[in-house]
């Protein structure tokens, strides 16, 4: 896998020979572990989406351990990794747009909420005695000043872009494959917030195998024209109606394949 | 004892104020700007002690600048800037208060729309379509109230305020000759007129 740090992996304010801050990247190496989070910039809003793997057991109350989060009313954000790690950059994020709003009187820009969440997960990547942090969250934002909606991605080393659409965890090279599909740069058709849940739903079931993984639950989170921007948990109804839309969709193109395959014959 | 007054007309806002920088009975200056701009689309009007004025408006200024400076750009609404003016003087407030009455105006590039904010010494704000600062609001408003209306022209705004200086020309006690008056629209911060060039040292 990755060159052993040997001795230079010890600290997370110590570089390589070659460069690289090795606890960093171990950090993203425990957001690979994370359960498949998606995020997509739709035409009408944006949808956030994350595979709650129910890791803890039966006897769990399958609604709690949420990963998606609203960090004011028009910002949202998914985290994926180490958990715990996510819930402190959350509690960053509503801190950051509380006191924004008291000092402006405004939201905060999204793109001003996402620098001041990459610089504080920076912040931990430089001090000796802090470890960075293993989690990435993706974050939804709207701006009322601009009226323009955007999603962003903030990783362990604090580097945050704005995104189309974005993918983190497990399963997030087949999802960004399956992502680039979509018509979302300028000048494409886009994608609605309705036809979002669909899509992201039937790619965490895509990626899902009997038997390999746990079985899950999907969270959402979304803000658009239909919420008056405001971001709030996707209804639990729709979550389970796109679902189950998705997996029909699923089944059917497998039937097509299977279709495929008896005319060769 | 200063003036400014200001009025919001159809894609911009006017504020206008005396030059003089006087205490007592003596006149130190008679061409001092006392309409600051803020921003590339904003600036405030202040009255008070020169002290508090100049210490204030460099403050605010400069700060409004580092979040630009900041946020790659990112500029800050008129009203967000009225909001962080309101709150610097009200973290103050209780410890070494700023001792000026300020009249904000600006023009959102972004959502087309002109902002006109009324705050005094106490940190209370108020979004208004005009206002004054200082004795002058007992002889201008007045005028205000009888022609200010939605929808004004420019030269329609220049003329009320035209006719709020001739008002205090006349009927003010302390003669106030100079007057220096600012717009700013999309197009940003401008000068209209002065009594008396400020860049003169």
């Amino acid at each position: 896998m990755a060159s052993s740090g040997s001795g230079y992996d010890l600290s997370s304010s110590t570089f390589s020979p070659d460069g690289r801050i090795f606890q960093v990247e171990y950090a993203a190496k425990a957001v690979e572990n994370g359960g498949t989070t998606l995020g997509i910039r739709c035409s009408d809003g944006i949808l956030l989406c994350s595979e709650k793997p129910l890791v803890a057991g039966r006897m769990a109350v399958p609604a709690s351990g949420r990963r998606v989060h609203a960090l004011s009313s028009y910002a949202g954000a998914a985290v994926t990794g180490f958990l715990p790690d996510g819930r402190q950059v959350v509690a960053r994020g509503r801190e950051e747009a509380a006191g924004y709003l008291d000092s402006f009187g405004a939201p905060i820009p999204p793109t001003v909420l996402a620098e001041r969440l990459g610089s504080y997960v920076h912040y931990f990547t430089l001090h000796g005695a802090l470890r960075p942090f293993g989690a990435s969250t993706l974050m939804a934002g709207y701006d009322t000043a601009e009226k323009r909606h955007s999603l962003h991605m903030v990783d362990p080393s604090g580097m945050s872009y704005e995104y189309y659409a974005a993918a983190a965890g497990r399963g997030r090279q087949s999802a960004k494959t399956e992502l680039e599909k979509l018509p979302l740069q300028p000048g494409g058709a886009g994608v609605t917030l309705e036809r979002g849940l669909v899509i992201l739903a039937k790619i965490l079931h895509m990626l899902f195998e009997e038997g390999r993984d746990k079985p899950f639950v999907i969270e959402m989170g979304w803000m658009g024209v239909r919420t008056g921007w405001k971001f709030s948990a996707v209804p639990d109804g729709l979550v389970k109606a796109a679902e189950v839309e998705a997996k029909k969709e699923l089944e059917d193109e497998e039937g097509e394949d299977d279709e495929g395959e008896e005319m060769e014959e | 004892m200063d003036t400014v007054f200001a009025l919001r007309y159809d894609g911009g806002v006017i504020i206008a104020a005396d030059q003089a920088n006087a205490r007592s009975i003596l006149v130190y200056q008679d061409n001092l700007d006392k309409i600051v701009p803020l921003s590339s689309h904003s600036m405030m009007g202040v009255s008070g002690p020169n002290s508090d004025l100049v210490n204030f408006s460099d403050y605010v200024k400069a700060n409004i600048a580092l979040y630009e400076l900041s946020n790659n750009g990112s500029t800050l609404t008129t009203e967000a800037q009225a909001n962080f003016v309101r709150g610097t003087l009200a973290t103050a407030l209780r410890k070494g208060p700023y001792q000026v009455n300020i009249l904000l105006g600006g023009y959102d590039v972004k959502t087309d729309k002109n902002g006109l904010y009324f705050m005094d010494y106490m940190a209370c704000m108020h979004p208004v379509n005009f206002g004054v600062q200082g004795h002058a609001s007992n002889f201008c408003l007045s005028i205000f109230d009888r022609d200010w209306k939605e929808g004004l022209t420019e030269e329609q705004g220049i003329a009320i305020i035209e006719k709020c200086i001739n008002e205090l020309k006349i009927r003010f006690l302390i003669a106030q000759t100079n007057f220096i008056i600012k717009t700013v629209d999309k197009k940003g911060v401008r000068t209209v007129s002065f009594g008396s060039d400020p860049a003169d040292t």
